[in-house]
């Protein structure tokens, strides 16, 4: 029969070859292991019976100070050796003079016990030499502590020294572990399991001789998470993506901006509600912008704002004021970065884009936060008509694999014809996702654009949770890892 | 945008045919209406605001009529002067009024109620919540007297019985004690003494834009109107009696004219003023990209309401109705034409193609250190920009754009770091398996007074690494080995920061430039954010840094 050892069983069996007999303790010792460890190897070898394990009975015996301090003359030799260096002959008085009272008495009656003295009116006579070197070494051991079966007591000393209080004894059982015949043979033919094949078995071919030990192999393993990139950010990256493949370039644009350029240039009036408090952000530092260099537009502004000017509009009919295109807000429409952008570029054909938050004071709720991710595209060429842009955006939408549309008549200070945009998704029906029309003559004149622009934005939240199932906006914006290690990746 | 309540049976009576609520919802979504929600009975409409004229269901039903095509072209009214005189004496905070009156409009409580959802909508929008205009309405046959007066009254000497009110009150008393005055008495007051009071006769009608007196007070029964419109502007004042006397009017009223006396002219309300506006053929077919003919325009035109007839073989001459005040230009006229054709009909077609361009070396940069930092094992976070400028201080940043109107003070400032949002981020995820590792990429915004804008933005990477035990190491080293992916040196200069412990604080040098800091955070931060484990963190400052290696 093979018999499978593990490892560590090889090892605790092997070493115990050597040792034949020895102790748990020795043991560990010798591997250079935890007592613990070893004694659960030696439990498994001992079910196999390739170790025996034998509790033996032993005294631990130590020396007391008294012992300690005995063990290089017992009192009676002490007393003997004075007794000689009298002749033989002395008074009880004249030893208890040189040796103490205490240490006399007792080194007289034992010395009278041991048969070295005679004692007679109050005269003590040599009879006997004598020495004690037997206990004297007994406690030399003993003073570092001695560890004895049973069958190695001396018995006829012991009972002596605990009367003379110079040892004390004490009793405890030991393991006492010992291989076997059926270990030793096993040691020859055993078959060695590896839990783990590491490099150096592989190396010192000790593979041969090994078997690796089977894994439970349908067991749940422990959790890890992979690093990733946030969904939404990649959502935005993916509509960057089609769009760069429709031929559009980025626009810069600025998250702080001049009244001027959110919302005077796009030909909305002063006293327009979405540029108050509780449609824009307004900045309580800092507060004020410069024009400074913006000299032509800005007077174009005015007149177009107050008369039309030569537009053909009647303009807004009050008198604008440079104060209130000065103050500093957050932009709340990348609308701003379209008229940046057309106000220094002129040549046709003309795709541009930007993507950025915007921000509006909305209570934050699971419907709307106070900032928001908004796309705006622009599109200006020779004889660009309202039907381009119809087919422009159902050109994007169509790359980004929605191909269901619905076109409504809509509002914007800035653009005429203006287009609100629903697409449908399978599951939710049809969402309001974007605005869009042709940027107004006004606009265009002030900018001092000459071919029609269309232009089109939308907010990216809505698609997104659209896209992700989510019915929650703020889940977006967590940053809860449980949330975001355990979502599914959409591909 | 206004929202509006409007009861099903009105409406077909307006328009003489009953409509299935998919035919009405149908009809509004062209008119750029959305029926938000619809019971048997009331409709909900939401509207742009660009329309006031159809805040009422005599205004929609006089566009969906148009639309079926049951009446074309421009309405007219019969109108007639009457006695009714208004002297002005002009208030400085309010110097214009205009009035009119509308005979025969049969008063219920249905219509009283969209009476007031009515003269409310038009407060709120085109009335910019009563500052720009503000409007009353009266029972004709309870005004005390055909002499109206408007001028400015010392709001201690003048007193009256507030609409739905048992006690006369003076107008001090009102401005102070009653809602209407705590809310909108600032808005025409003067050195708080002064107020625009209307009188009839003797009496006070109307105290604007505040409140009406009982005593003209609109019940069911009430047979003829006598409106009001008070405000700044005097073309919006006007423009607001038209459209209110004209919707009222569309039932079959009679339109009475009053006459007003300015100190400098007078002249007679409402005006009922029609614009015209010349459009020419090849311009409608240019902007829609469309072959319509002349006749095919008028034809459209009818149906949206205006009067349209030819001035050649290319040209339209238009006149629009007294109730449109968002027509400014012939391009407003074009969208109506396509909104008379139906948005759906209009087949889409994509201009000429353009050749695909390159995604800019920033977004091509920040995509790749994504992937390495992902693969590395740190999860992305999307962050807010906005940010609390509470925790900002707590971390020492003084200097950052700040909101005057925020909705929360957890979102008042413009972030000047991500640093603040990392930490609250892993405060909150001390619950989770460790080791948590987060980046994030994204703009900051830093006050600088030279820009136009007075602000520059930057864009950081900030990245964090939390666990039970965490050595400086578990974060540069991961730094590092993104960096120099990226084709970049980078080395480590020891520093004192604010944020790092002592001798565990390093600058971030990348190809020779202090771009950031990276170290360990110190206790009596961790402890300020509430964070029971240890912080390794950095932030990189990345602006222009993808300009700079193109090989």
């Amino acid at each position: 029969m093979v018999i499978t050892l593990s490892e560590g069983e090889y090892k605790v069996l092997k070493k115990l070859a050597e040792l034949k007999k020895t102790s748990l303790e020795e043991l560990a010792s010798e591997l250079g292991m935890t007592k613990p460890s070893v004694s659960a190897y030696v439990e498994m070898l001992s079910s196999k019976n390739l170790v025996r394990v034998i509790e033996e009975r032993y005294y631990i015996i130590k020396a007391t100070e008294e012992g300690i301090r005995w063990s290089k003359g017992l009192p009676e030799e002490l007393l003997l050796r004075k007794l000689e260096e009298l002749g033989g002959k002395a008074s009880i008085k004249q030893i208890t003079e040189i040796l103490g009272k205490n240490i006399s008495t007792i080194a007289l009656a034992w010395a009278k016990k041991r048969g070295w003295i005679e004692i007679k009116a109050g005269q003590l006579f040599l009879r006997k030499k004598g020495e004690l070197s037997r206990i004297r070494e007994f406690l030399v051991k003993a003073a570092k502590g001695l560890v004895l079966r049973a069958e190695e007591l001396p018995r006829d000393l012991l009972n002596e020294l605990k009367r003379r209080k110079m040892i004390v004894i004490e009793e405890e059982k030991r393991k006492i572990i010992e291989i076997t015949e059926d270990g030793l043979k096993a040691l020859e033919k055993a078959v060695i399991e590896v839990g783990i094949l590491t490099s150096d078995i592989i190396s010192s071919g000790r593979w041969r001789n090994i078997r690796l030990k089977p894994y439970n192999v349908e067991a749940e393993p422990p959790r890890v998470y992979p690093g990733r990139k946030h969904f939404f950010i990649d959502f935005i990256e993916e509509v960057r993506r089609v769009l760069h493949d429709m031929g559009f370039v980025e626009m810069k644009s600025y998250y702080v901006e001049t009244e001027f350029w959110n919302f005077d240039v796009l030909f909305q009036a002063q006293d327009h509600p979405a540029r108050e408090v509780h449609d824009t952000f307004h900045l309580a530092y800092p507060r004020e912008g410069s024009l400074e260099g913006y000299e032509d537009i800005v007077e174009r502004v005015r007149i177009i704002h107050e008369t039309g000017g030569d537009t053909g509009s009647r303009g807004w009919g009050y008198k604008w004021s440079p104060e209130i295109a000065r103050r500093l807000i957050l932009r709340s429409q990348m609308t701003s970065a379209s008229a940046r952008y057309l106000y220094e570029h002129k040549d046709i054909p003309l795709r541009a884009y930007a993507i950025g938050k915007v921000f509006r004071p909305d209570e934050v709720s699971a419907k709307r936060l106070p900032e928001f991710y908004q796309f705006d595209g622009i599109v200006m060429d020779r004889d660009l008509s309202f039907r381009n842009l119809l087919g422009i955006i159902k050109e994007f939408f169509w790359r980004l694999g929605i191909k269901q549309l619905k076109f409504k008549p809509g509002y914007f200070p800035f653009t005429e014809p203006s287009v609100e945009g629903y697409v449908y998704i399978e599951g939710l029906g049809w969402i309001e996702v974007f605005g869009a029309g042709m940027f107004r003559p006004e606009v265009l004149a002030i900018l001092g654009v000459e071919h029609p622009v269309a232009a089109w934005g939308m907010g990216l939240e809505r698609i997104a949770m659209a896209f992700h199932g989510l019915n929650d906006i703020r889940l977006l914006y967590s940053t809860d890892l449980f949330f975001l290690r355990n979502m599914k990746v959409k591909w | 945008m206004p929202v509006i309540r409007v009861p099903k049976y009105r409406l077909e009576q307006v328009i003489g045919r009953t409509l299935t609520l998919e035919e009405l919802e149908e009809l509004l979504f062209r008119l750029k209406c959305e029926v938000e929600s619809a019971s048997e009975d009331i409709l909900e409409i939401e509207l742009n605001s660009d329309r006031p004229d159809m805040l009422i269901t005599e205004g929609l039903g006089r566009a969906l009529k148009g639309i079926l095509g049951i009446e074309k072209g421009m309405p007219s009214y019969t109108t007639r002067q009457t006695s009714i005189t208004v002297k002005v004496d002009p208030p400085p905070t309010r110097p214009y009024i205009a009035v009119g009156i509308v005979y025969n409009v049969r008063v219920d409580y249905d219509f009283i109620e969209e009476l007031i959802q009515f003269q409310e909508k038009l407060h709120i929008t085109y009335g910019r919540n009563r500052k720009k205009i503000a409007i009353g309405f009266h029972d004709l046959s309870k005004l005390p007297g055909n002499q109206i007066y408007y001028k400015e009254v010392d709001v201690d000497k003048v007193e009256f019985i507030p609409l739905h009110g048992s006690e006369p009150m003076t107008a001090r008393e009102i401005l102070e004690k009653l809602k209407q005055g705590q809310e909108y008495g600032k808005i025409s007051l003067r050195e708080d003494k002064y107020h625009p009071i209307l009188f009839s006769g003797d009496h006070v009608i109307a105290m604007p834009p505040v409140i009406n007196a009982d005593i003209t007070r609109v019940e069911p029964g009430t047979k003829d109107l006598f409106i009001d419109v008070t405000g700044t502007s005097r073309e919006a004042v006007e423009k607001v009696l038209d459209i209110i006397v004209t919707g009222l009017a569309e039932r079959g009223g009679v339109i009475g004219k009053a006459r007003v006396y300015y100190p400098e002219h007078e002249t007679w309300t409402p005006i009922l003023r029609v614009d015209k506006q010349e459009l020419g053929l090849d311009y409608v077919n240019k902007v829609l990209g469309l072959k319509l003919n002349l006749k095919e325009i008028i034809e459209h035109l009818q149906r949206m309401r205006f009067d349209a007839k030819p001035l050649s073989d290319n040209r339209v001459l238009v006149e629009i109705p007294p109730f449109r005040v968002d027509i400014l230009h012939p391009i407003d006229l074009v969208e109506d034409i396509a909104m008379s054709i139906g948005y759906d009909n209009l087949e889409p077609e994509p201009p000429q193609p353009s050749l695909p361009t390159m995604v800019e070396d920033k977004h091509r940069f920040l995509n790749r250190l994504r992937e390495i930092l992902v693969g590395l094992g740190f999860q992305e976070l999307h962050l807010y920009m906005l940010t609390s400028s509470k925790s900002l201080e707590k971390l020492g940043y003084r200097e950052f754009v700040k909101l005057a109107n925020p909705v929360t003070e957890e979102l008042d400032a413009l972030r000047p770091t991500l640093i603040n949002q990392i930490l609250n981020a892993l405060k909150m995820n001390q619950h989770v398996e460790m080791p948590v590792k987060v980046f994030a990429i994204g703009d900051i915004i830093l006050v600088d007074h030279s820009k136009e804008t007075r602000t520059s933005e930057q864009t950081v990477l900030s990245a964090a690494y939390m666990s039970g035990k965490a050595s400086f190491e578990d974060l540069q080293a991961p730094l590092y080995a993104t960096l120099r992916t990226l084709g970049f040196n980078v080395m480590s200069k020891k520093i004192e920061h604010q944020l790092f412990i002592n001798g565990r604080a390093a600058r971030i040098i990348i190809d020779g430039e202090k771009r950031g800091v990276l170290g360990e955070i110190k206790p009596e931060i961790l402890e300020l954010f509430q964070i029971k484990y240890p912080i390794i963190l950095c932030e990189v400052n990345l602006t222009g840094i993808w300009n700079k290696r193109r090989k």
